[in-house]
């Protein structure tokens, strides 16, 4: 399984979001580093196919981003992501398993399974509406997983989260990297540091760091202000 | 496997679970009450038989006049019973038949008695009274009518209709042929259910898109508002099957206003004033019509109008709700949209645009639209104006489920 992405760009009217970005990725776990309008996002959305790349290509097991099966391989976990506040947690992953193509007896199936894995289970009835913002994130991660997904994107999903659930997610990441593409994109850069094989660094809309990162390239968060200019910040 | 229809009850869930949905639902079922079943049953009426005003509530009066109509049902309208009606009607007051003066000038210059005699023969041919008055448009014209004039005048009046209307050779030959089907003299029988369906389907349309306006304007809109969309564009059906899903169950949800909407106010009226008459000509209702059917007719006719009418709006604030993205925004074209048909007229002078203004739902169910003789022509075909409305309704629907479809797919998930 690979994931293509070949001189990926994209150029509002004065500005590239993205420039010419290329990478394979192959099963693992990935982890996006950028300040704020560096283009993560921008990436992201099209890799999910829900933004139209100015040039460039996209591709899941030679599977086009535009194509329905390329859709059936992704699950994706938007930086903030919207919900029915007059649905239950089932009923909205219900929905999203019903946009994702399950049968409906699998998906009610999954679905038990997910909400224990991110410890709903108990409110699962209840109105979203009612949930804390940690509980949202966690019914936003269990919709991304519903389709057990190839290719998974995670647009800042440990915000919101308490450090225990934090330190929990990180390791159903890694567990889900061992079989498939996991790309991440957060600020917390010690997320990364715990469960990233490789990271990839985006400034500008250009990517300028990619490799695996050890103990002995040093600090992390270091290299990451330093690179954004921030040196000052890291006594 | 799509999951249509998985994703259809869903939408059609999402669409009904919304607060503004349930809270516009209930003031408009609060409103049909009062308006069909409450005022009807209420309201009181003051009748005067000749000796003493009697005080009568809406469904007693109603029993009333259906009764007194009833009477009359069978009857044709011809010279027999409009001597009957001139006998009744002139009364004591015959030396006076000559004179412009008012049936009800004659009754306050009469004796106690003489009023109570003519005011009682009189009701029981006001029905046929009024029916003449209504070809005539004159008052006192059934003193000295007679059958033949009686049924010139009413062709004279749709013949000044058409000429008013512009139409060409061949529609006037094909309305000659309509009204030359119609069985004259007309039979008379009483139809006050049917026409009071007639007649509150223009506001009841009304009141239809004012709730289509509201709870469908979000169907689309509300999943760029609420980010949604993000999660939907990125599953394997969000961006086909969905956008049909959305589609069928607005479609549905105005289909199904529609029906609770007409299926209540049929009900109303048929209860107060009765089911009796659905066989009868239209133009007992409408004399001077030269549509050859029955009353039952029209109200299938009109019904069928106003529930493709629901579709239609849905589809329109459906379209509308993709297009701007935004609710608050559709719902105030569909109010604007509204008063601007209630408000303007187009001259027949401008046939075209006149004739298509005056095939948009609202102005369709009108009554005075019966008397629309305007056709469309394709090939040889001619199409009534009430066939080309659906005709029309189905297609434009057509074309805005293709706009939907392109917008929809076009949409890219940028900014925020």
């Amino acid at each position: 399984m690979e994931l293509v992405i070949d001189r990926l760009s994209k150029q509002y009217k004065n500005k590239i979001a993205v420039d010419r970005i290329s990478l394979q990725l192959k099963p693992g776990v990935y982890g996006l580093l950028g300040a704020n309008g560096a283009g993560k996002t921008t990436l992201m959305r099209m890799l999910c196919g829900i933004l139209k790349p100015t040039g460039g290509t996209v591709t899941l097991n030679n599977q086009d981003v535009s194509t329905e099966e390329y859709r059936t391989m992704l699950g994706y976990l938007p930086q903030d992501f919207g919900y029915y506040p007059e649905f239950s947690g089932v009923d909205f992953l219900l929905y999203m398993a019903a946009l994702k193509g399950l049968e409906k007896s699998y998906a009610k199936k999954k679905i038990k399974e997910l909400l224990e894995l991110v410890s709903l289970k108990d409110v699962a009835k209840k109105k979203i509406k009612t949930y804390s913002g940690g509980m949202k994130q966690r019914l936003g991660i269990a919709q991304a997983l519903l389709n057990d997904p190839k290719l998974i994107i995670l647009d800042e999903p440990t915000a919101g989260l308490d450090p225990k659930e934090r330190v929990r997610f990180r390791n159903l990441i890694a567990s889900l990297g061992k079989d498939n593409i996991v790309l991440l994109s957060t600020h917390i850069v010690s997320d990364i540091e715990h469960i990233a094989d490789e990271v990839l660094m985006m400034k500008d809309g250009q990517l300028i760091y990619q490799g695996e990162w050890t103990e002995d390239n040093g600090d992390l968060e270091k290299f990451y202000l330093e690179q954004f200019g921030e040196e000052g910040l890291y006594e | 496997m799509n999951n249509f229809g998985s994703l259809y009850t869903y939408e059609l869930k999402k669409i009904c679970k919304r607060r503004l949905v349930c809270v516009t639902l209930g003031i408009m079922m609060l409103m049909l009450v009062l308006m069909y079943l409450v005022g009807p049953l209420t309201e009181t009426w003051t009748m005067f038989d000749g000796e003493k005003d009697i005080q009568m509530k809406g469904y007693e009066y109603a029993v009333y006049e259906k009764e007194k109509a009833q009477k009359l049902a069978g009857l044709k309208i011809d010279d027999a019973l409009l001597e009957e009606v001139k006998e009744a009607y002139s009364g004591v007051y015959k030396e006076h038949l000559d004179d412009s003066l008012s049936v009800n000038m004659l009754v306050s210059e009469a004796t106690d008695e003489e009023q109570k005699d003519f005011i009682q023969k009189r009701l029981q041919y006001d029905q046929i009274y009024l029916f003449v008055s209504c070809v005539t448009g004159n008052y006192n014209s059934v003193h000295n009518m007679t059958e033949d004039a009686l049924y010139q005048i009413r062709e004279n009046q749709y013949q000044e209709r058409e000429t008013g209307l512009r139409l060409s050779k061949q529609e006037k030959a094909y309305w000659a042929e309509q009204d030359s089907m119609i069985e004259k003299p007309f039979t008379y029988g009483y139809v006050g259910g049917w026409d009071k369906i007639l007649d509150e389907m223009m506001m009841l349309n009304f009141m239809l898109i004012l709730t289509i306006g509201i709870c469908l304007a979000n169907v689309f809109s509300e999943e760029h508002s609420r980010k949604t969309d993000q999660l939907i564009l990125c599953s394997k059906h969000g961006k086909n099957v969905l956008q049909y899903a959305k589609l069928a169950a607005g479609a549905t949800f105005g289909l199904g206003c529609g029906i609770i909407f007409l299926g209540f106010m049929v009900i109303c009226a048929l209860g107060i004033y009765g089911a009796d008459g659905f066989d009868v000509a239209f133009q007992i209702a409408f004399p001077n019509c030269a549509r050859n059917m029955t009353i039952g007719q029209m109200v299938l006719i009109r019904s069928a109008i106003f529930l493709a009418s629901s579709i239609l709006y849905s589809v329109i604030v459906m379209s509308l709700s993709e297009i701007l993205k935004n609710g608050v925004v559709v719902m105030g074209i569909m109010l604007g949209a509204v008063y601007f048909t209630l408000l303007f007229n187009v001259p027949y002078e401008h046939r075209a645009f006149s004739q298509l203004y005056n095939l948009i739902p609202i102005r369709l169910l009108s009554g005075e639209n019966a008397a629309d003789y305007r056709l469309t022509q394709i090939g040889n075909l001619f199409f009534t104006n009430y066939q080309s409305g659906l005709i029309l309704y189905l297609f434009i629907s057509l074309v805005l489920i293709m706009i939907v479809n392109r917008c929809y797919k076009r949409y890219q998930v940028s900014g925020r």
